[in-house]
């Protein structure tokens, strides 16, 4: 049911933005980044309950814990990064678009590093020395 | 439900600003009607930034990035 209703406001959205763009665009790109909002605030409600699931899956089997938080920090990072640069991307600015990519890249890898660095070592042991 | 009252208000600040604009134009006071719009954008750019500070809180919250930001 809840699927409906926000294809629904999205749809409204988008005819409202289309009207207003002509009148005036400024305020009609702040509508879509308010579109953008709600949408994005509707996904994390449904996205809430899938983490909650994989927590209590993990507590269950006692799974580490530790890469479990790292896979959410990386999935939060690469959300925020995905919504700017799109909507950077909307509003013709491809540029600022793909600096905004780079930084999330950036963060990612800054998250990743611990688990990267313990792969590392587990290859090194093998490494006959 | 009450998000797409929102919408509807901001289309319409919008809208009235924009006619504001014109009118004041016809009027012949040019410089009222750029503070008029410059106006309205800035309402909306408020409610717009309130929003999205909403967002990025919940963000913060779901995905446990607590230390990062």
């Amino acid at each position: 049911m809840a699927f409906l209703q926000i294809i629904s406001v999205i749809i409204v959205a988008a005819i409202l933005i289309i009207l207003v763009k002509e009148k005036n665009t400024s305020i009609a790109y702040l509508l879509s980044i308010l579109t953008g909002t709600f949408v994005f605030l509707f996904v994390l409600m449904q996205l809430n309950e899938v983490f909650n699931a994989f927590q209590q899956l993990t507590t269950q089997i006692n799974l580490s814990l530790l890469h479990l938080d790292t896979i959410f920090k990386v999935i939060g990072v690469a959300y925020i990064t995905e919504f700017t640069s799109q909507l950077l991307r909307d509003a013709n600015l491809n540029a600022i678009a793909l600096k905004v990519e780079i930084v999330g890249k950036l963060f990612i890898l800054l998250i990743a590093l611990p688990i990267l660095i313990a792969v590392m070592e587990v290859l090194i042991a093998f490494v006959p020395s | 439900m009450s998000d797409i009252y929102l919408l509807f208000q901001v289309a319409g600040i919008g809208i009235v600003v924009a006619m504001i604009h014109t009118i004041l134009k016809q009027m012949g006071k040019e410089d009222m009607a750029q503070w008029a719009t410059l106006l309205g954008f800035i309402l909306v750019l408020v409610i717009v930034i309130e929003y999205v500070s909403k967002l990025f809180q919940e963000i913060r919250s779901v995905f446990l990035l607590q230390m990062l930001m």
